[in-house]
């Protein structure tokens, strides 16, 4: 999500600046890296339900996704709406 | 094309005016005028995360500049304004510019409340407000033993938080007979007391009249 908002992507809103509190950063996690990434907590599942656009097997918030070396590469795909 | 809109207010209200309407496609010129001297930031880190070092002054803006240009939002930072023409429709700032508009958006925010005690003009008296403040306090919590803090609501008590995992001696003090009266009901207060003072965190306590001395 902070990787998103400082190089001017505009699919990702973050109004509440990366505190799980309002799903506009919702992203689609490419499959080939869904296994990598921290697990879903109950904070963020329940904010997946409030998404502007539908919530798919691979929707997460991208200010719940901690960014380490071995996400280097990592696709996602931003939705058709985040409002 | 129109003289567009002017935003007076460049907090979180006013960017976020400025940053929809791009995104709902308009298309006249967009001001954005704010009397701080830094880029529109989020202030909600301030009391929390940006206190504990979780996250650096830098890390709360809330875009970088590249983005106002790239939107065409012209952001006045460090501008106050003076005088508002409803008739002719334009804002004056101190610098003498005028700027005209087609819409007036007044997203002013708020101010703290001035402490009218005596001693309140003393040294290591602060205010936390803005980023510049919050820095301030940063800085002087690096050699402080003894916190106070006064006023026992959402703010107050992240600050005190964030200054009991500091490892610093903090007390809060609320005017009313209650933690953040204004904001949720007694038993959230008793619920955040007892959250509180079973970690160790701040004591709470009522303040009157009381007087700054040092």
């Amino acid at each position: 999500m902070e990787g998103a908002i400082k190089n001017g992507i505009d699919g990702i809103v973050a109004e509440c600046g990366g505190a799980c509190q309002c799903a506009t950063c919702h992203v689609y996690v490419d499959e080939g890296f869904l296994g990598l990434l921290n697990p879903i907590q109950e904070d963020e599942d329940q904010m997946l339900n409030a998404t502007a656009s539908e919530r798919r097997p691979n929707s997460r918030l991208g200010c719940q996704i901690p960014v380490t070396k071995e996400l280097d590469g990592l696709i996602v795909r931003t939705p058709e709406t985040q409002q | 094309m129109s003289n567009g809109v002017v935003i007076v207010g460049a907090g979180q209200a006013g960017f976020q005016v400025a940053s929809s309407l791009r995104m709902e496609g308009y298309e006249e010129p967009i001001a954005l005028i704010g009397d701080e001297p830094n880029l529109p930031y989020q202030r909600p880190p301030l009391s929390k995360g940006f206190m504990v070092g979780k996250q650096d002054i830098e890390g709360t803006a809330l875009r970088p500049l590249a983005f106002y240009q790239g939107h065409r939002i012209e952001l006045v930072t460090g501008a106050k304004v003076t005088e508002i023409d409803l008739v002719g429709r334009s804002v004056s700032l101190a610098s003498g510019r005028h700027l005209p508009y087609e819409t007036l958006v007044l997203a002013v925010g708020a101010r703290n409340r001035k402490l009218l005690v005596k001693g309140a003009e003393l040294d290591g008296v602060c205010y936390l407000r803005t980023d510049n403040e919050a820095v301030d306090i940063q800085h002087r919590l690096e050699h402080a033993r003894d916190i106070v803090v006064i006023g026992g609501g959402f703010i107050g008590l992240e600050l005190a938080a964030a200054a009991c995992k500091l490892g610093k001696s903090v007390r809060v003090l609320e005017v009313q007979s209650r933690l953040m009266p204004r904001v949720v009901s007694p038993i959230l207060s008793d619920f955040y007391r007892d959250l509180h003072t079973r970690q160790n965190l701040p004591r709470c306590r009522s303040v009157g009249d009381y007087r700054l001395s040092g």
